[in-house]
Formats: structure tokens, C-alpha cells, sequence
């Protein structure tokens, strides 16, 4: 027997005897029910002392030989007039009497009378809450916090010195406002960063962050575009309250552009929204007392289309580029992401930083990461050791490019998508030659400008991407 | 005091009946495909797991002529072999049937029972099948009442033709007042069938 049958078991055997135990408490105190004919014989022949009402059609008779039962019948106007004239008159048992006993008798109905006013009271707040919460909500920022500041460290960014540099006098203001207060310097107050895509922007603003110790906003510029008008704006102060409440406080806005784009183009409300939003990060940027420890950090990658007064001094008056990353930054940034990956010897990160030329930061992470899951994945042809290699990096590396290239030389998936484009007519052949050195011959059933498509010889279809292409020329005779 | 003792002679039975009750939900809709239930503990008939301490403790206990359980959670999707409409009617059938079925069991052992000489254990056993046979009619009868939060209205759920469906959502949200409204009226409302009920439930015992 399991454990949760045998508990239902008792639950029952207890039920079952607090029933019995209820039923001999109640049985005790009634007395035996007779039927209602020994009443009548009863009375016909005196041996009654008394008769009690209990409740409706049921009388309790007690009889000169000292028993007491009970009896359910109506008792006739004429037998209640015989009993009176022996005088013996009804005995009313109401039960309970007085005050305590009204109120007990109401209290069902209290209580059924209160589950219906509460529930109704319950249906009509859920009805109203819904309302009032949906549109309350909305009015927040939607920045997330970090409970503490960040852990990432300058250590962690790879290259970037120069922007690192102008950064530590943030993170020097943050930590020792009184100094720079005495000098009388005016701090940068808002930061923007641009570069590429991928290429550390966040990763810095949250370097800042955990380098001076403070708090951490993240958002980004779209969460503020909304639907509904003067949300944003509201969405705006709520964040900047939000972050003097916590201060000292790095705000990091993410994709500026998407609200700190140049005023009056486009047409529509839309804009006018979006024009509202950037008015209030203006103001509340100008709105921080000089010893408001806030420091507002922007990134986006379209410097060109941001709204001047956006970038005027006192507002992000700091603009730091973020360059590509050169061949020492590179590697500076491949050793942080292989940090705590086991490298065998024959890996000289400076060469891979070399090949892997072009990438962003985010591109060299990745490829660390790539080249990682291929060593795990190796160790059992590698005898159980899990190691970085060479040979894993150079698959990461070209699984990598790879991906970038929106088809491979010879691509079947690509005929099946493409069957629609088939011209069918198939009259001029061609042989095409390929950067790897495979040759494809048949006939060529499309071409454009990213793929030709060949019927072979033997029916089957092949797509070439274009650029892969060296040399098309006419299939050579047969000798 | 005595009152109190004499609402347990009432709470037990309904405790139990009601444990009954819901495991014949879980039960049903098990068969049918939905394990929710059953994953959730709820197939048991265990009277703990389907305790609604204020709906099948307090309320009975204070004298209130009604009584519920915590719901056991049906999930049409779940069915399998069968469309969900019928299984959402079997599931929420499964119910009063449970209650009919244990008022003719409690009737059937009642019945050669009460012939026997009387012994104190067994009286009280006798006492708890009689209070069973009304109680469980009463049980079958007041859920198939097609409101809503009760079984019957999940019954007319599965019947309720596509064109009406609208017209009786928008009843189903007024259903728990429909249902109290129902409860305040029921003495006068009730009269005839609530007679009809103890005509059948003396017919069963025998009387």
C-alpha cells in the first residue's frame, strides 16, 4: 500500500469515527422516537407529566413511569385542551433563546449574505484593477536595474585604450565627485559612444559601471516608442527619477537612434511622439543638479542621424569612436575570450588576431565559442583531452565566414527553392568553373545576378552562387 | 455545543461524498486523456487533497445549506479519442453520477442493515448511511443545476448550440450571483423538487 492510499485510509477511518463519535453525542441526549399513536394512547389514558415542542411536528413526552420519548405528529387543539385542563401545558424548546441564540440562528444567512457582497465586492475591484494597473504600468521605465553593480571590469575590454581613458575620468567622477567639484570642473554628464555593430559599446558602459561601484540602468532607445502618446516622455522622467533615487547611477541607453533621431523629419504624430520622448531626456538630462552623481551613457551606430541638440555640450558632449579593432587590440581582446579555455601550444593568438582580421569583438567572442564547442565535441577522437587547437579555431573561422555567405558554392536547398525560376529552356550550355576548383557542366536554366542554375547530363539540378564562379564558358567538345 | 456536534453529523457525510465527488472528475477526465488532474494528486479520494477549508468545512459547520470542494481542473485539450465538447460533458457528468451511485450503494447496504439487531457501532454506521442517501441525492440534484460554476452549467457548456454559445458566455459571468440568488430563494423556489427529493430519498431507505 503506498503511502498516499494509506493516508487516504485514515482520513477516512478518522472521519468516519468523529461521525460515529457526533452521532452517540447526539443520540445520547434524544430520547427513543416513538410513533405518534402511544402519544395519543398515552394521554388518552393520563400517564402524561409533560409535553415539549422541539421543533416542528415533533414533540417530546415524558410519562408518569419516568420515560421520556420523542414523537412526531400534530397535536390536536383537543388533546392540547385535555392537557390543559390536567395542567400540563406545552413546553416550547426553542433551542436556543435570547440574544445569542438570534444571532446564531442568523448567522447562516450572515455568512451566505457576506460570501455574496464580498464576492461581488472581489469581481468588481479585479474589473477596475485591470484597468488602472494596465495604464500605471505603462508610464514605467522599463530600464532594468542591476541589483549590484556590474562585475565587468576595463580588464575585460579588449583595445578601446583611448576611449578606456576618457571613461576613467567618468568613473573617477563617480567615485570622488568632491574633487573634481573643487577644481570646478564641469564632468562629462552623458557619453555617447558610437561604432559598428558588435564592436563593445554595451560591454564598456557596463565596464564604467562596475569600475566606479554604482548602479547599473540598461535600456534601450526603442523601449520608450510606444504606442500610445506622452508615454515615452513618462517612460523618460520615470527612468531619470528611477536613477537620481539611486545614485551615484550609470544609464546606458541603448540604440539612441531610435529616439534621438534629428527633429522634424518625417511626418505624423508618430514623430511628434517621438520628438516628445527626446524634449525629455533633453531637459532631464539639463535637469541633474551638478552634484547628481547620473551619468548618462548613449550608444548607437548612426552618429550621422542623431539630433544635434542631442550631441550640443552639457548633453552628450563626449562622443567617443570606437574603432575597428587593430591587429594588437585584437589579440588584447582573442585572450580575454580564451581566458579560462585550455589552449594547446600550437595556438599563437596574435596570428589568429592577424587572420581573423575585420572582426568586431563580438565576432572574435564568437569565435572563441565556436572554436570551444568543436574541441568538446573532438574529445573523443582526441582520447578524452579537451583542448583548444589550432585546427578548431580554423573550422570556427570558416564555419563563421560561412554563415556570413547567404549560400554555399553548390547548394541543393537552393535548386528545391528556386524551381519556379526555371526557365526550362535549357539551350545554351555552359561550364561553369568554381574558386575550389569543381567544374559543373550542363544546361543553364537561370542566371542572374547571385546565382546560375545547371541542368546536368543526367537530369539533376545544381545552383552556383555567382561569386563563387571563376569562369563560364562553353562546354568544350566532346574529342 | 450541541449545535456543533450535530453539523458533524451532517459535515462528515458531505466531506466524504464531496471527496467522491471530485476524484470522479479526475477520474473521468483521466480516461479521457487529461492526466492534469491526476498529475496534480487530485484522482485520489483522499478528503485532505480536495478540502476547500472555508466551501466544504466552515460553511457547513456554521449551518449554511451549501457546501463545495476545491475544484479538480479539467483540460479539454488534453482529451484524446474523443471531441472535447463530450469529454468536457463526461468529466463534468462524472460528478452527480459519482453522487447517484453512493446514494443507491449507501441505500442497498442500508437496507438489509436496519433489518439487523441493533449494536451501537453499527447504528452509527446505519446513522451515517441514512444521512448518506438524502445528502448525496441532494448533492447529484443541486450540481446539475445548469448555472454555471456548478457541474450542470459545465454540462450545458458541451450543449450549448454554436449560435447561442455568446448569449450564454455572457450569462456564465453573472452565474456565481445567479447561484446565490438561487440559494437566498431556495426555500421557496425549491419547495416543490427539495419534497420530490426527501420523497425519493425515503423511498431508497425504505421508510
Amino acid at each position: 500500500m503506498t503511502p498516499s492510499s494509506r493516508r487516504t485510509l485514515l482520513v477516512w477511518l478518522a472521519l468516519v469515527l468523529l461521525f460515529l463519535g457526533a452521532f452517540w453525542l447526539v443520540q445520547g441526549e434524544e430520547p427513543p422516537e416513538q410513533p405518534w399513536a402511544q402519544v395519543e394512547q398515552d394521554i388518552a389514558q393520563d400517564e402524561v407529566l409533560g409535553v415539549r415542542w422541539t421543533e416542528d411536528m415533533t414533540y417530546e413526552v415524558s410519562t408518569r413511569d419516568g420515560q421520556v420519548y420523542r414523537s412526531r405528529g400534530v397535536l390536536a387543539p383537543e388533546a392540547i385542551q385535555v392537557l390543559a385542563e390536567r395542567g400540563i401545558y406545552l413546553d416550547y424548546d426553542l433551542g436556543l433563546v435570547g440574544l445569542a441564540g438570534g444571532l446564531l440562528g442568523l448567522l447562516p444567512l450572515l455568512v451566505v449574505a457576506l460570501v455574496v457582497v464580498g464576492g461581488l465586492a472581489w469581481f468588481l475591484r479585479r474589473l477596475r484593477a485591470q484597468g488602472t494597473a494596465t495604464a500605471d504600468q505603462m508610464r514605467k521605465s522599463r530600464a532594468r536595474l542591476l541589483e549590484k553593480p556590474p562585475a565587468t571590469r576595463f580588464s575585460d575590454v579588449g583595445g578601446c585604450d583611448e576611449a578606456k581613458a576618457r571613461l576613467s575620468d567618468v568613473v573617477d567622477f563617480l567615485q570622488h565627485p568632491d574633487a573634481w567639484a573643487q577644481a570646478g570642473a564641469r564632468v562629462p554628464r552623458g557619453i555617447l559612444l558610437e561604432g559598428p555593430p558588435g564592436s563593445g559599446k554595451t560591454l564598456l558602459a557596463r565596464a564604467v559601471a562596475g569600475e566606479a561601484g554604482v548602479r547599473f540602468f540598461v535600456v534601450s532607445g526603442s523601449e520608450f516608442v510606444e504606442m500610445f502618446v506622452g508615454v515615452g516622455a513618462a517612460r523618460v522622467r520615470d527612468l531619470f527619477e528611477q536613477a537620481s533615487k539611486n545614485a551615484p547611477a550609470v544609464i546606458f541607453i541603448d540604440e539612441l537612434d531610435a529616439i534621438g533621431r534629428r527633429r522634424g523629419s518625417g511626418i505624423g504624430h508618430w514623430n511628434e511622439e517621438r520628438e516628445q520622448t527626446l524634449n525629455q531626456i533633453l531637459v532631464a538630462m539639463d535637469g541633474f543638479e551638478p552634484q547628481a552623481r547620473v551619468v548618462v551613457i548613449g550608444a548607437t551606430n548612426r552618429s550621422d542621424i542623431l539630433d544635434p541638440a542631442l550631441i550640443r555640450p552639457g548633453r552628450f558632449d563626449v562622443r567617443l569612436r570606437i574603432p575597428p579593432l587593430d591587429q594588437a587590440a585584437a589579440t588584447q581582446v582573442l585572450r580575454i575570450h580564451a581566458q579560462g579555455k585550455p589552449l594547446a601550444p600550437d595556438v599563437d593568438l596574435a596570428a589568429w588576431a592577424e587572420r581573423a582580421a575585420g572582426a568586431t569583438g563580438a565576432g572574435l567572442e564568437q569565435l572563441c565559442n565556436e572554436a570551444a564547442l568543436l574541441a568538446v565535441r573532438r574529445r573523443a577522437e582526441r582520447q578524452g583531452t579537451v583542448e583548444l587547437r589550432a585546427q578548431d579555431l580554423a573550422d570556427a573561422l570558416a564555419a563563421l565566414r560561412a554563415q556570413g555567405e547567404a549560400f554555399a558554392p553548390l547548394d541543393q536547398a537552393l535548386v528545391d527553392s528556386s524551381w519556379q525560376l526555371s526557365r526550362g529552356d535549357g539551350s545554351q550550355q555552359a561550364r561553369v568553373q568554381l574558386a575550389d576548383g569543381t567544374v559543373v557542366e550542363g544546361a543553364l536554366v537561370w542566371a542572374d545576378g547571385h546565382f546560375l542554375k545547371l541542368r546536368q547530363a543526367d537530369g539533376r539540378e545544381v545552383a552556383v552562387a555567382r561569386r563563387h564562379v571563376v569562369r563560364v564558358e562553353p562546354p568544350r567538345e566532346p574529342a | 455545543m450541541d449545535w456543533l456536534v450535530a453539523r458533524l453529523t451532517v459535515l462528515v457525510p458531505l466531506w466524504l461524498s464531496l471527496s467522491v465527488h471530485e476524484w470522479a472528475h479526475a477520474w473521468t477526465a483521466n480516461r479521457l486523456g487529461d492526466d492534469t488532474a491526476r498529475l496534480m494528486g487530485r484522482m485520489r479520494v483522499d478528503p485532505l487533497v480536495h478540502v476547500d477549508w472555508v466551501g466544504t468545512v466552515l460553511l457547513p459547520l456554521v449551518g449554511v445549506p451549501i457546501g463545495w470542494a476545491k475544484p479538480v481542473p479539467v483540460n479539454p485539450l488534453r482529451f484524446r479519442g474523443v471531441h472535447q465538447d463530450t469529454g468536457l460533458l463526461l468529466a463534468a457528468g462524472a460528478g452527480p453520477a459519482s453522487n447517484l451511485v453512493l446514494a443507491l450503494l449507501a441505500a442497498l447496504v442500508h437496507r438489509p442493515v436496519a433489518l439487523a439487531p441493533a449494536h451501537p457501532v453499527g447504528s452509527g454506521l446505519l446513522a451515517l448511511l441514512a444521512v448518506a442517501v438524502p445528502l448525496n441525492l441532494g448533492l447529484a440534484a443541486f450540481n446539475l443545476l445548469p448555472v454555471p460554476p456548478l457541474d450542470g452549467g459545465r454540462i450545458v457548456d458541451g450543449l450549448v448550440p454554436y449560435r447561442w454559445r455568446p448569449h450564454w458566455a455572457r450569462l456564465q459571468v453573472v452565474g456565481p450571483f445567479l447561484l446565490a440568488a438561487l440559494l437566498i430563494g431556495a426555500e421557496v423556489a425549491g419547495a416543490g423538487p427539495l419534497s420530490a427529493l426527501a420523497a425519493a430519498s425515503d423511498l431508497l431507505l425504505g421508510r
